[in-house]
């Protein structure tokens, strides 16, 4: 296709309409599609009308007043004062401009401001991270391989070292916080501010242990900071004060310490964070999905002595090990399971290089107490097929449904192709009043009472495959009965106390 | 003695509605027809029974309100709004065959519909009639009105054997 022709097709829509005022329609040009679907014949309408805002009533002054009033209210006094105390005038300057510059009612129509589920709880907080919109950082470090080490006694050491520096680092943190609860609570109980901490430095503290050093100690006294408080000269401590303040301190901590002791979590473990950093991978395995190499482990070689299996000795062809580990069976349940070939068939595939002959062959299979299966199996061995097929109908085993284990459901009738079955239950010590092929199919599935009559065809493989059939689809009595609302009981078992043969 | 032709007619429908799995149908307002689907209901084949006008009443106006009046006016319109059920997605009422046939009635007396309410097989006027089978049931026309043939059987009275259901 050359060049020039799309760009014709693509203009020739205007070409043929500035054509059609002055020569005859005949001569335009086609206008083709880009695409080889049918073209569509007018624009495409969403069947939904489009409703719009002012349709809705979303427009109107009063609902924006009201809307603004409940989403975007304006600072009330109490919350400008709580701004004064935390903003310099300056600050607070900018921040009125900047309330004045925008208008809530721009905000309310342009600005998105979800309320759905999902929305983020905050508007732009980047102290803390999100891991649904912000990029984790990136580790410095690399993955190593663990050596192993030969020498045990000394890994035991070197461990045990590791783990009781992570305990006692453990316990002095515990013991810290507990000293943080205590301050805290008497700050907290006493009237007047004589702990020179905040509650935000507190609280960095209780995070964070370590911190402690900084606030609590400082570098060139090395005294604990509460007891005073220097900035005023009237806010001097006397010595009853500071006293009784010590004393206030000792009990509470005194009571964080029995907590401590009587609670269940006064057993000092290691975090997890704490033991994997001394893991073979370290800190890195904390932040990465990805697995280090182990290195070369020593292996189980030798270590296990190889039980004879005593089933192998029995299945020497291993012709039962697929099956074992399908069915779970043992080998002598597979091999008492009863099976019967009830159909062989020569089959001849006529081609040019002559027939090729192979064997097909139906198997049932059943265990004598309620459960059957069919296979069926082809090859041109006739040893193969009748134990593909066998293997199959092992494996297919269902069970049926049983009258008091002797007899089926009320008359079940099936058909396959010209074949229909008439399958009838019958009372007990009526025997098996069945065709050859079906007598077997009743005697692996566990049937000792029925007749049936085969009106139609009796060809071999379909009357072995309707019987299965029917026998797999039996009316349910209790369904039935669920489905109708009705009681069920059956008569034979409640006259005599059920002593009914 | 009323045509049984409305009747077969319901029942093809029957076997119709419940091969397309619908949840509500309507037949002909007649008193047979009526007095058929009141039997099925007693036996829990059908859920409702409600006789109404030609649009089809909610489920919850079938199970509570009273049937709307008849009329002179609105009596050619009424119809027999009948639910049908379906349990473990299947209908609990699949098969609706007649057995009499507007051509050929066929009555049945106590003693042979004892033999078919036990499953057995009789031989009537109009030829022979299989017995019930597991979750069949089998419905009579008397002089008491449409009974299933338990029903008819326990009240010792015989009569025109209509269709069976199952």
């Amino acid at each position: 296709m050359s060049v020039a022709r799309p760009t014709r097709s693509l203009l020739g829509k205007y070409i043929a309409s500035a054509a059609t005022q002055s020569r005859s329609p005949a001569s335009a040009v086609v206008c083709r599609q880009f695409h080889s679907s049918a073209p569509c014949q007018k624009k495409r309408r969403s069947q939904f009308r489009n409703v719009k805002a002012e349709e809705l009533g979303l427009l109107k002054p009063d609902t924006m007043e009201k809307y603004q009033k409940e989403h975007l209210p304006d600072y009330t006094p109490e919350e400008l004062e709580l701004l004064r105390q935390k903003y310099t005038p300056e600050q607070m300057e900018a921040l009125e401009a900047a309330e004045q510059a925008v208008n809530p009612g721009d905000i309310a129509i342009q600005g998105r401001l979800r309320d759905d589920l999902f929305r983020p709880k905050y508007i732009e907080d980047f102290t803390v991270m999100d891991p649904r919109y912000d990029l984790k950082p990136e580790l410095k470090g690399t993955l190593r391989e663990h050596k192993w080490d030969d020498n045990e006694e000394r890994f035991e050491e070197e461990f045990l070292d590791k783990f009781s520096k992570v305990m006692e680092k453990g316990t002095n943190n515990q013991l810290t916080r507990a000293m943080i609860r205590a301050l805290r609570r008497v700050k907290t109980s006493q009237g007047r501010d004589m702990i020179d901490l905040t509650e935000a430095e507190l609280n960095d503290m209780e995070k964070d242990p370590s911190l402690l050093e900084k606030y609590l100690v400082g570098p060139d006294e090395r005294e604990p900071k509460y007891k005073e408080k220097e900035t005023d000269a009237d806010d001097f401590l006397t010595r009853a004060q500071a006293l009784k303040l010590d004393e206030m301190v000792e009990a509470a901590w005194q009571k964080e310490l029995n907590l401590l002791s009587n609670s269940k979590h006064a057993e000092l473990k290691p975090s997890t964070f704490e033991l994997e950093e001394d893991g073979p991978t370290g800190r890195v395995r904390l932040h990465t999905a990805e697995a280090v190499e182990l290195g070369k482990v020593p292996g189980v070689a030798g270590l296990y002595k190889t039980s004879a299996d005593e089933d192998d000795a029995k299945d020497d062809m291993g012709q039962y090990t697929e099956l074992k580990q399908l069915t779970g069976m043992s080998l002598s349940e597979l091999k008492s399971i009863y099976n019967k070939t009830l159909v062989i068939r020569h089959v001849h595939n006529q081609t040019r290089l002559g027939k090729i002959r192979s064997i097909s062959a139906m198997v049932i299979a059943g265990n004598g107490n309620g459960r059957l299966g069919l296979g069926v199996g082809k090859s041109t061995q006739m040893d193969v097929a009748v134990n593909t097929a066998t293997m199959l109908a092992i494996r297919n085993m269902k069970p049926i449904r049983r009258y008091e284990n002797r007899t089926i459901y009320g008359n079940i009738t099936s058909k396959v192709s010209g074949t229909v079955v008439e399958l009838a239950a019958r009372p007990p010590g009526f025997g098996l009043r069945v065709p050859s092929r079906l007598f077997e199919m009743c005697r692996a599935a566990g049937l000792h009472d029925l007749a049936v009559h085969m009106p139609r065809s009796k060809n071999p493989m379909n009357t072995v495959k309707a019987t299965y059939n029917a026998l797999m689809n039996q009316p349910d009595p209790e369904e039935i009965a669920i489905g109708r609302g009705k009681k069920l009981v059956d008569a034979r078992k409640v006259y005599y106390g059920g002593a009914v043969l | 003695m009323p045509s049984i032709l409305n009747v077969a007619n319901m029942a093809s429908h029957l076997r119709n509605v419940s091969k397309a799995r619908l949840g509500i149908t309507s037949v002909k307002n007649t008193k047979y027809n009526m007095r058929l689907a009141l039997a099925l209901h007693r036996s829990g084949f059908i859920s409702n029974v409600y006789r109404g006008g030609p649009t089809p009443p909610t489920l919850e106006e079938m199970a509570s309100s009273p049937p709307e009046v008849v009329t002179n006016l609105n009596a050619a319109q009424m119809r027999l709004w009948l639910g049908m059920k379906y349990w473990d997605g299947k209908p609990v009422l699949s098969e609706v065959t007649m057995i009499s046939k507007p051509k050929r009635i066929m009555t049945v007396g106590i003693d042979q519909l004892a033999k078919l309410t036990r499953g057995f097989s009789a031989k009537l006027d109009g030829g022979v009639v299989q017995g019930l089978n597991l979750g069949e049931c089998m419905y009579v026309g008397t002089d008491k009105g449409v009974l299933e043939a338990r029903e008819a059987l326990a009240r010792k009275v015989g009569g025109v054997l209509i269709c069976r259901a199952s």
